[in-house]
């Protein structure tokens, strides 16, 4: 009898315990990229000061992210929390699949909207509510070897440089010998956005204000302005094979280009840089200034059942605490600016950058541009773009079909006719 | 009727032992292949039916799917499309990388069955190393070797006087053979040689042996003996390669060319992905996926017809 008590009583307590392992909210978050690991695990940070909620973390691969997220919505399996895509976050509102932010901001003592770079609002009116907080963002910029402008005796790109500066010292920068090029004054466009974000400084919307495609007259002139820096005057190298949107070989990199356009986050990567020093510094402007902006928005399912629990993940990630985690864990800035004035999104190599301006002051200008677009349609875009600049298309035919492959994709109502 | 057969219990005066012995014998037997069958019908059977009706809908992954009828259909074949080019060049691709690869496989078999030849098992190891090698790390390789400015084969070039080497991924009428030819890399190209090996090896050698003694030279024993005895062989791998180039160049032109420049390398596959998951037009690449498996599906009969004329299963 002692025994059977002595039992009954054990079962009782590991019950007990069961019970209140499983009082612990669970909540679950998607992510193409890996955790970091320590000391920048930011979802280890968040479980250790809210131990009464446990995070599950799904990693996607980055390929399949969009697809992958959007069969689970589908299917009523999408996680907790969503980092979603611009592009994707469009549709999942549409769609109805995550909860507006709107009431979470306004009761919030740590976050609030005029915190956040331009960008987040211009987004905000155009969805009609928050629906998503950019987990850290990035951004199209310039980069220039210092070494080969002092070799040329060209003074250094500034702050308000435009386009012909540029083209001036892409001249200036550029070697032949033997009716060879040596040295290009600029490499060839290596990364898709900035084929969108370049015509974008040249005077077109890219997406205007209704979240139309709108690309015309300043494609054009940029196009035609590039074909003769590629053909011409020779001093831009020639479009390399472009698969998902990067090139494999960098000629920046590599020291035969004075000057390149892509992503901030290469940043990261040049930073091994040993051979010679560079720097950073916003895009040239022509008719204005312009970049384009890159993230992955934080959002709550619609179904999920631990809406505040996942709030709080939320709150976590964009408070101080977590974007410090995430900025340095991945050199990427935070969009929050007062957090974007820390820097910890800095990572400086021995050679560069140093610049770090060039990013803050281009988040001040950026859009979301052509991002908000499927991918599909962008680098289809991009190919045939690539292929008007090589002369196996014409200019007006790229850009009559870019049109018409919106059209296509997008419906007529999604495009802005000129 | 045959030993073993057994009648269907069509009397009621028939026992329960019969009825036992029956379900054992006629009925029994599919519980075993069971599980394929339902494998096939939930992995294979249904999604092709789902495939086919899906093509007649516009689905976006999001809302639920609308019926458009034969729109998709009507879409891509209509005047100035651009499916036409990814035709034309699904079309270039599927009959040179079938030429170029099972020839080659044929080549390299044939070497490897050189008689009075040492260290064959090298010779196979080295042969079939880059079909092992992983497709994306392979173009990844070519993407540099090819590369215009950077590239070895333009630097070899210039060492040999020419000033400007070609673009060679970017320029239309040199990237298709290039895709083409970098066909010999991929794993059924090397699983190909190994078929091919082991054919030419039961070729029997008194049929050369008298050729010889006939005063045939090598050319025409290789046409008139060789040939003929594994054309069986030569058949199979002409249809796995025409099948494999049709539904997995993505493999190869997805890491490599992704498609471009423009469409120029834009083959069926690839353009059923990137409609399907980056344009997200899942009624229009299940219409592409439809027309993917109909070539397939004439291509396959046809060889199959004429393979009467040139196929000799007895030698």
């Amino acid at each position: 009898m002692q025994r059977i008590v002595i039992v009954g009583m054990l079962l009782g307590m590991f019950v007990l315990l069961g019970t209140c392992a499983s009082s612990a909210a669970v909540i679950r978050y998607a992510h193409w990229n890996a955790l970091p690991s320590d000391p920048y695990n930011y979802v280890k940070a968040f479980e250790e000061k809210n131990p009464d909620i446990k995070v599950e973390f799904i990693q996607i691969p980055e390929a399949e992210y969009s697809q992958k997220l959007r069969s689970m919505a589908m299917t009523g399996t999408a996680p907790d929390v969503l980092c979603l895509w611009e592009a994707d976050l469009a549709d999942f509102v549409r769609a109805g699949w995550v909860t507006s932010l709107d009431a979470y901001i306004k009761q919030s003592k740590e976050l609030s909207l005029d915190d956040f770079i331009p960008a987040v609002t211009q987004l905000m009116e155009l969805q009609g509510s928050l629906y998503g907080f950019p987990w850290c963002f990035a951004t199209e910029i310039a980069y220039y070897n210092k070494d080969l402008f002092d070799k040329a005796g060209v003074a250094y790109p500034e702050i308000d440089w435009t386009f012909e500066d540029f083209e001036d010292a892409a001249e200036k920068l550029t070697l032949q010998s033997e009716g060879k090029v040596t040295q290009w004054g600029c490499d060839a466009i290596g990364f898709q956005g900035l084929w969108y974000s370049l015509a974008g400084t040249f005077g077109d919307k890219i997406v205007d204000e209704q979240g139309r495609f709108s690309m015309g007259s300043g494609t054009r002139e940029f196009l035609q302005r590039w074909f003769d820096l590629t053909n011409v005057s020779k001093v831009v190298a020639s479009p390399q094979v472009t698969t998902s949107g990067v090139v494999s070989a960098d000629l920046f990199m590599a020291g035969k280009a004075a000057m390149a356009f892509n992503g901030s986050w290469m940043a990261s990567v040049y930073k091994d840089i040993t051979d010679f020093t560079w720097d950073i510094m916003l895009l040239p402007q022509s008719k204005r200034s312009y970049s384009t902006l890159h993230t992955g928005f934080f959002a709550i399912n619609a179904r999920s059942e631990v809406k505040d629990a996942v709030w709080k993940f939320i709150e976590f990630c964009m408070s101080d605490e977590g974007q410090k985690l995430i900025n340095t864990a991945y050199s990427n800035p935070s969009a929050r600016l007062s957090i974007l004035k820390k820097g910890y999104y800095k990572v400086e190599g021995p050679k560069g950058p140093r610049n770090w301006d060039a990013i803050e002051r281009t988040a001040e200008f950026a859009e979301w541009g052509y991002v908000l677009l499927p991918p599909g349609l962008t680098f289809d875009i991009v190919k045939d773009f690539n292929a008007a600049i090589l002369g196996q298309l014409s200019i007006d035919d790229v850009l009559e079909g870019a049109v018409a492959k919106a059209v296509d994709i997008l419906g007529e109502e999604k495009v802005a006719q000129e | 009727m045959s030993e073993g057969a057994v009648s269907p219990p069509f009397s009621f005066s028939c026992s329960v032992h019969k009825w036992g012995e029956y379900w054992v014998r006629s009925e029994r037997p599919y519980f075993f292949v069971l599980p394929w069958i339902i494998g096939f019908v939930l992995f294979t059977g249904g999604p092709i039916l789902a495939t086919i009706v899906l093509s007649f809908t516009r689905w976006d992954l999001i809302g639920p799917p609308l019926w458009v009828k034969a729109a998709n259909y009507v879409r891509l074949f209509r005047q100035g499309s651009e499916f036409w080019t990814v035709l034309r060049f699904t079309a270039f691709y599927t009959i040179f990388s079938v030429i170029c690869s099972v020839g080659w496989a044929l080549f390299e078999a044939a070497l490897l069955n050189a008689r009075k030849a040492r260290g064959m098992g090298l010779f196979s190891f080295f042969y079939f190393v880059p079909a092992v090698v992983p497709m994306v790390a392979l173009t990844f390789a070519f993407q540099l070797i090819l590369h215009k400015e950077l590239g070895i084969l333009n630097y070899f070039l210039t060492l040999l006087g020419v000033r400007e080497g070609p673009n060679w991924l970017v320029d239309p009428s040199v990237v298709v053979w290039i895709v083409v030819v970098l066909n010999i890399y991929t794993f059924y190209a090397g699983q190909m040689v190994l078929i091919f090996d082991s054919a030419l090896k039961e070729v029997p050698r008194e049929l050369y042996e008298a050729a010889e003694i006939d005063g045939a030279s090598r050319v025409t024993q290789f046409l008139r003996i060789t040939l003929p005895a594994i054309s069986p062989i030569v058949f199979f791998n002409m249809v796995t390669a025409t099948i494999s180039s049709l539904s997995t160049s993505f493999t190869l032109l997805y890491p490599l060319t992704a498609g471009g420049p423009g469409k120029v390398t834009q083959a069926i596959s690839l353009d059923i992905y990137h409609n399907a998951f980056k344009t997200f037009r899942v009624g229009h690449a299940c219409a592409e996926s439809v027309i993917l498996f109909s070539i397939a599906a004439v291509a396959s009969f046809f060889m199959f017809t004429t393979s009467k004329k040139w196929v000799y299963y007895e030698v």
